[in-house]
């Protein structure tokens, strides 16, 4: 802000000097999306003009950098955690104040995110564009473990959660986001799921699960979303032995990276492991990341166009998180922010100006 | 066409209140208006910039001396020891310094280089002016970039609503 430039303007012959409708809306294409969405309440033109898909698209080729869907840890007194969408450069977008709980996050589905919470065993599904809970699935009856997936449907585009109960009676349902929503029990997997703290993945409408059977074997359960049918179990590119309590502590995790199923190995390294050909089970090692010793958490966010960077988020015990980036042609690390508080969980979506304006 | 130098074409610039500038071609051709008038052979003797005038136009080929690639015979002071980095670096040093003028230079630095389709002055005065107001209130904004409220009140209360997020 530099606010010297307006009021004196008032009196003086600057005033005069105004620029032409066309220039104007090259200069709002700059604005923050948040600015964007007020400006609208600016006067007619400018509603309809920032409304516009050929300003949108302006709009996202100067924004190209995903928004983070940021829970925080700190809880409003009896009303929930509060999630805030923020830009690459640490900048708050948006609060939706206490719409989440204390469990995990899923990666996001375009604009659409679901929340876990521990203690009372709820998970909501919140659309980001409107900061609306859209579902909010009961408390099973049943005091027992569970594990939410959150995905899209291929080809249709509906969202699916799926809801896994694992105790001494294992229940798998699923729901269909949408009017009416009802629980549907599928089969059980092939094989144990871990309940970690690693929420399942769904990338091109198959969700994937860490396995929790055989310590030898890093297998990975996937569930088609289409058909709500297991399909044959993926290998894990990893062809060292994985103790269950990897999976279970997030020494072993798996997300989405651009796009890709990713499986991520926290050692001495930050090893990110890409699956390219999921038919042929190919595996590519993607970036091998030196990290300090005192990290207890990884979790890659984006590679970038320009040179491949890595940006992911880590949290080092008794420390802040932070958001890093990592350049493959220098081999260094750099940070690019710091969250400050302690248990912050870092997820990106796809939220641009198109989802909050309509014309 | 003069020369100056072994192998640096010049080029002359006029602006409307009949200043010239004697400007070495690369750093012209930062403006592709001006490029466009070189490689089609329309500029053989001086070009006559309309609409800038000579304050502005001396602003902007200051801007263009700054940016011309250091690579190439232009002779811009770019060393090799130099990384790339760095040089980014110095230059968005510079740009901080360059953009802090008033509102009448900055509006009209937009237009000079919207006309001369500079496209580094363009994104670099456009995103000034956004960075200085985008968290003023509307009425500011309306005043700073002249327009006129036309909404009915219940009008604007509606659209208030669906924004209201923004405003918090």
């Amino acid at each position: 802000m530099a606010p010297e430039l307006l009021p004196k303007r008032r009196c003086c012959p600057d005033a005069t000097v105004s620029l032409p409708d066309e220039l104007i809306f090259n200069i709002l294409s700059w604005a923050p999306l948040n600015s964007v969405c007020r400006f609208r309440c600016v006067c007619r033109v400018w509603r309809a003009v920032l409304s516009d898909p050929a300003f949108i698209a302006t709009h996202r080729s100067r924004h190209a950098e995903p928004l983070l869907v940021v829970r925080s840890s700190q809880e409003n007194p009896g009303r929930g955690h509060d999630l805030r969408l923020m830009d690459m450069d640490g900048n708050v977008v948006r609060v939706m104040k206490g719409i989440g709980g204390m469990g995990s996050l899923s990666t996001s589905v375009d604009d659409h995110v679901c929340i876990t919470d521990y203690l009372s065993g709820r998970a909501h599904v919140i659309n980001l564009a409107k900061g609306e809970v859209v579902v909010d699935c009961p408390k099973p009856k049943l005091e027992q473990h569970h594990v939410f997936g959150f995905g899209r449907v291929v080809p249709s585009g509906k969202y699916k959660v799926v809801r896994l109960l694992l105790g001494r009676s294992c229940d798998y349902e699923v729901l269909t986001v949408g009017h009416g929503a009802r629980w549907r029990r599928v089969r059980p997997p092939p094989a144990g799921i871990s309940d970690g703290r690693c929420s399942p993945v769904a990338v091109d409408g198959t969700m994937y699960f860490l396995s929790s059977d055989s310590p030898s074997d890093d297998a990975l359960l996937r569930l088609d979303l289409e058909s709500e049918q297991w399909t044959k179990p993926l290998k894990g590119p990893m062809n060292t032995m994985v103790p269950l309590r990897w999976k279970m502590s997030g020494i072993v995790r798996i997300t989405e990276l651009n796009g890709c199923f990713c499986l991520v190995h926290l050692g001495v390294h930050m090893t990110v492991w890409l699956m390219t050909e999921s038919e042929n089970q190919k595996w590519v090692k993607a970036y091998t990341i030196p990290v300090d010793p005192s990290t207890k958490y990884c979790m890659p966010l984006r590679v970038t166009s320009d040179g491949g960077k890595l940006i992911f988020f880590s949290s080092c015990y008794g420390q802040g998180s932070e958001l890093r980036v990592y350049d493959p042609s220098t081999e260094t690390c750099t940070m690019r922010w710091a969250l400050g508080c302690r248990g912050d969980t870092v997820r990106l979506c796809n939220l641009q100006l198109g989802h909050f304006v309509r014309p | 066409m003069a020369t100056r130098e072994a192998g640096k074409k010049m080029i002359m610039l006029k602006s409307p209140d009949g200043m010239e500038f004697e400007v070495e071609e690369a750093v012209a051709m930062e403006s592709q208006t001006i490029r466009k008038m070189i490689e089609d052979d329309c500029a053989d003797t001086a070009i006559l910039i309309p609409n800038i005038n000579s304050k502005i136009l001396s602003r902007v080929i200051e801007y263009c001396n700054k940016h011309v690639p250091t690579t190439g015979a232009t002779g811009a002071a770019a060393s090799d020891t130099v990384a790339p980095a760095a040089l980014a670096e110095d230059l968005k040093i510079w740009d901080a310094e360059f953009i802090k003028v008033n509102r009448a230079t900055r509006f009209n630095l937009i237009q000079a280089a919207s006309y001369l389709n500079i496209k580094g002055l363009l994104d670099l005065t456009s995103q000034t002016t956004i960075d200085t107001i985008s968290d003023n209130s509307l009425e500011e904004i309306r005043s700073f970039l002249s327009t006129k409220n036309d909404y009915l009140p219940e009008e604007e209360q509606t659209i208030r609503r669906e924004n209201q997020w923004a405003f918090q």
